[in-house]
């Protein structure tokens, strides 16, 4: 039964970020990658049925929103937009009723998946319309202050999607600091950070953040660095689904995984 | 000139505990998730699907702003604030529940008497 945690755990990430990419582009793009986030959190306290009926739903009434406003809140001109798995170009009119098809394909297949899921964990589904229920263990934690800074939920041992290791041209803008030099992160924005006296390893649960996917410190560096980097966080269902990620045609930051090659001379290796 | 409210009332069960979460500060997501359950006694607790749907409503109403973006943290999210216009729509929801729960209390000892 523990064998199969890691991959049901993956598998429970996939699922969910599937559906969140099934959201309307606009609601995706703003929302998306926190309800991923969110979900992380979320999901040892609260159970992954009851958050993936409660993204389910969220999708109907999105989509349904949408629909009835006649995207409304769309924006101006074509864009990508994900449906049914792929990527078309909505169009400001209306979605074509082959698109909506296959809109609903996908969702009597998510629906089925649902029904799976069910029947994989019985008694965490407590799912109430709109909301989630109790779950079955008491409350959260419940370490949110004013400031609402919360920690992240303790890692779960599973398979590791990624190595993190030394590129073959050697280390670059990294310089080593004494060890008893004080960690510092300084975001300036979401894409460039500028981290003094960090450790590899306080890196990596970041990247296994952007990757949706756990990553293995192989790089060897015990000490403390000054580094720098820029990075685009933007990505394709392609690369959700399989967990790559690149920059977008319109975005002239690099990916991480370029970021951290081309910036600090490591690499990304897919394990 | 007093502002009508009425036509943000009734608050829908999350409205409500998302806009009573967020007077207790800036908060990302996963902050009011965490506030909504604790100021409930977790008899109440929302996911990241109904919180971002009503999360969209609220920003598009201006009941809720963005918060400037924590860079001190190591994976920085959005955080989310309460404007003016939400407070003053949080009280007179407060005002209004009140309302309805002194009818309540009122019918109920009225039924008591009818019915001992």
């Amino acid at each position: 039964m523990s064998s199969s945690r890691p991959s049901m755990s993956t598998f429970q990430r996939r699922l969910y970020r599937m559906i969140v990419c099934l959201h309307p582009a606009t609601f995706r793009n703003k929302f998306g990658r926190e309800m991923s986030l969110d979900f992380e959190d979320a999901l040892a306290g609260t159970g992954f049925v009851s958050l993936l009926l409660d993204a389910s739903l969220c999708l109907g009434r999105q989509w349904a929103g949408h629909l009835v406003s006649g995207g409304a809140d769309r924006g101006t001109g074509t864009r990508p937009s994900l449906l049914a798995g792929q990527y078309v170009m909505v169009r400001e009119e209306a979605l074509s009723p082959l698109e909506l098809t296959r809109g609903l394909i996908v969702s009597v297949t998510l629906l089925g998946l649902c029904a799976f899921g069910l029947r994989l964990g019985p008694g965490t589904a407590r799912a109430g319309l709109g909301h989630v229920r109790h779950g079955s263990g008491g409350g959260p934690s419940l370490a949110v202050g004013n400031g609402g800074s919360v920690p992240k939920t303790a890692t779960q041992p599973e398979t590791q999607c990624y190595v993190l290791m030394r590129s073959r041209d050697g280390l670059r803008n990294m310089k080593a600091v004494p060890a008893n030099a004080k960690p510092e992160a300084n975001w300036r924005d979401l894409n460039h950070v500028q981290y003094k006296a960090m450790p590899i390893s306080v890196l990596v649960p970041f990247l296994s953040s952007m990757m949706h996917c756990p990553v293995a410190d192989e790089t060897g560096l015990t000490g403390k660095y000054d580094f720098s980097l820029a990075f685009s966080r933007n990505t394709s269902p392609a690369q959700i689904f399989d967990g790559t990620f690149a920059s977008s045609a319109h975005d002239s930051l690099p990916s991480i995984s370029t970021a951290l090659e081309t910036q600090l001379g490591l690499k990304l290796q897919p394990n | 000139m007093q502002q009508d409210y009425t036509e943000f009332l009734p608050l829908s069960p999350a409205t409500l505990h998302v806009l009573l979460a967020l007077t207790s500060g800036d908060l990302h997501g996963y902050g009011i998730m965490l506030e909504v359950a604790r100021q409930s006694n977790s008899q109440y607790k929302i996911g990241p699907g109904t919180l971002y749907d009503n999360l969209k409503k609220l920003l598009k109403v201006g009941l809720v702003d963005e918060a400037a973006v924590d860079t001190a943290e190591s994976e920085p999210r959005r955080k989310y604030r309460l404007t003016q216009l939400g407070g003053s729509v949080l009280a007179a929801e407060t005002d209004r529940l009140t309302s309805v729960l002194r009818q309540a209390r009122r019918g109920l000892r009225l039924h008591e008497e009818r019915y001992p």
